[in-house]
């Protein structure tokens, strides 16, 4: 949360986060690089530069995917979320040094524009049928890395907080969907390119392994998100509707609620219980997987602040959560079905109040 | 094909030099105009943005239109992200993805020829000690930039 823009606002946890990453890179460089010399005696500095970058940028882009699904799975890994934009940016500055290299190693050195030959070349002569059988080990397969090279750039170009405010949530977060368009391109243009020529089986392994535990995570958090919204609606009286006991919800903590098909945050703070929209103003993070810090509701992805009593952010922050007045009632905490005008203030229901 | 690749490319450079142009008259007028926040924002910060700023240079005039109180920008700022159309957009995007890419992936495995397909472009020198020094130093890059990854990797 800021006031005013800034590039980054570096804080002990960015600089632990992008130091780890940076030092994980570079032991993953040069284990590439010394295996692969190992390996290939003769191999070039052109070709260990290209390769470096894809496998690098290719192992980035399976970390990134899988964080998301662990942070749903498994609050533990709600640190990794943090700064996964930086993870984004190089991402993308790695497929772009990937895709410089190999254009100016195999594009540069014709007569014809190299940016009109990566996306011309192998398609000029290709026929759909070879042999009797379609033609796959000659399909061109640069455009696919082009496009992912793209939706990379696109993701890393918008990262900034300015984006997400000026585009509007839902359009960037659509937006950033296009990583699993680049992932699907990333994949293709793999399997059509090198691995055409790579003979062995560790490549084509290592990838199904990595698409395996992509989609298994997605899956499982899938799973995970499906069984809460489709839980068993408990009563409902007065326009309140009844959601969990009261012990359920711990002093400091957040509990999530499905109230009329919609996802609650309950917070108890100082022996009262509030009642929040889920869904965080940042970046849609659930409000109610967070804490009480310093007296203020406390999104579990980046620290957005919210008082619990009328869901604004404290000043000078003007972000805002809907609230919804509660009830205990038999120990079991009701929630209103219609949230509060905005800003409305709302003491919360105290628990000794049965 | 290559003529729609060269019209394509060029008008991508028009529309990148009118997005240049764009992020400057942006970055004098149209920032604390959109946005309160970027008010005293440093040089680091208009840096980062612009590459954005001249990818997506309509959507950003569309703003600063809105902004002066002409039209409606969808998706404002206070509009939260509706989850639940987000987690049907992620289920989408996941059928869509386990569907198609395991079978294209196996399908270019199984269609592997027995022998790495090299250069449909005749060699100059015959049997060149390394492929990949072959192609670094191959007379063929100079005739045509048209060269198989596979040769290399």
């Amino acid at each position: 949360m800021s006031t005013t823009y800034r590039a980054i606002d570096w804080n002990r946890q960015k600089r632990v986060y992008d130091g780890t990453l940076g030092g994980l890179l570079a032991l993953g460089l040069g284990l590439f690089v010394g295996i692969s010399v190992l390996v290939s005696p003769n191999i070039t500095v052109e070709t260990l530069l290209i390769r470096g970058s894809s496998v690098s940028a290719l192992l980035l882009l399976h970390v990134i995917l899988c964080i998301g699904p662990l942070a749903r799975l498994n609050p533990r890994f709600l640190p990794l979320l943090y700064n996964r934009r930086h993870l984004g940016v190089t991402l993308f500055l790695l497929a772009l040094l990937h895709g410089a290299f190999a254009t100016v190693q195999f594009h540069a050195l014709g007569d014809e524009n190299p940016l009109v030959s990566v996306l011309t070349a192998y398609g000029r002569d290709y026929r759909v049928f070879a042999d009797g059988r379609i033609n796959l080990p000659h399909f061109p397969f640069e455009p696919f890395g082009v496009l992912a090279l793209f939706l990379f750039f696109l993701m890393a170009a918008t990262s900034h907080d300015f984006w997400l405010r000026n585009l509007g949530a839902s359009f960037w977060k659509a937006m950033h969907l296009g990583v699993y368009l680049a992932y699907g391109s990333v994949l293709v243009h793999v399997a059509l390119g090198v691995l055409q020529s790579e003979r062995g089986a560790i490549f084509p392994g290592l990838l199904a392994v990595g698409f395996v535990v992509v989609a298994g995570l997605h899956l499982a958090a899938a799973r995970k998100e499906t069984r809460i919204d489709r839980g068993k609606p408990l009563g409902e009286a007065d326009g309140y509707a009844e959601t969990c006991r009261v012990e359920d919800v711990a002093e400091g903590r957040g509990k999530v609620v499905l109230v009329a098909g919609q996802r609650i945050a309950l917070f108890r703070h100082q022996g009262r219980i509030h009642a929040t929209s889920n869904v965080c103003r940042h970046q849609g993070g659930p409000v109610g997987e967070g804490r009480i810090v310093d007296g203020c509701i406390t999104c579990p992805w980046h620290g957005w602040n919210y008082q619990p009593e009328d869901g604004c952010s404290p000043p000078p922050f003007t972000e805002v959560l809907e609230t919804y007045d509660t009830r205990i009632q038999d120990g079991r905490v009701w929630v209103r079905t219609i949230a509060n005008p905005p800003r409305q203030h709302c003491a919360g229901t105290a628990v000794t109040a049965t | 094909m290559v003529v729609v690749v060269q019209t394509s490319l060029i008008l991508l450079a028009a529309y990148g030099v009118l997005g240049l142009i764009f992020a400057l008259a942006f970055h004098g007028r149209g920032l604390p105009a959109v946005d309160t926040n970027t008010r005293g924002a440093g040089v680091g910060f208009r840096w980062i943005i612009t590459p954005g700023i001249v990818a997506l240079w309509p959507l950003l005039a569309w703003r600063w239109r809105t902004a002066h109180g002409r039209g409606s920008f969808p998706g404002g700022p206070d509009a939260p992200v509706p989850a639940r159309r987000l987690r049907a957009a992620h289920a989408l995007a996941w059928k869509a993805l386990a569907t198609t890419a395991p079978v294209i992936v196996a399908a270019a495995l199984w269609s592997r020829p027995p022998e790495a397909p090299r250069s449909r472009i005749p060699l100059p020198s015959p049997s060149p000690s390394s492929s990949a020094d072959s192609l670094r130093s191959a007379p063929q890059n100079l005739l045509t930039n048209r060269v198989r990854h596979a040769a290399v990797f």
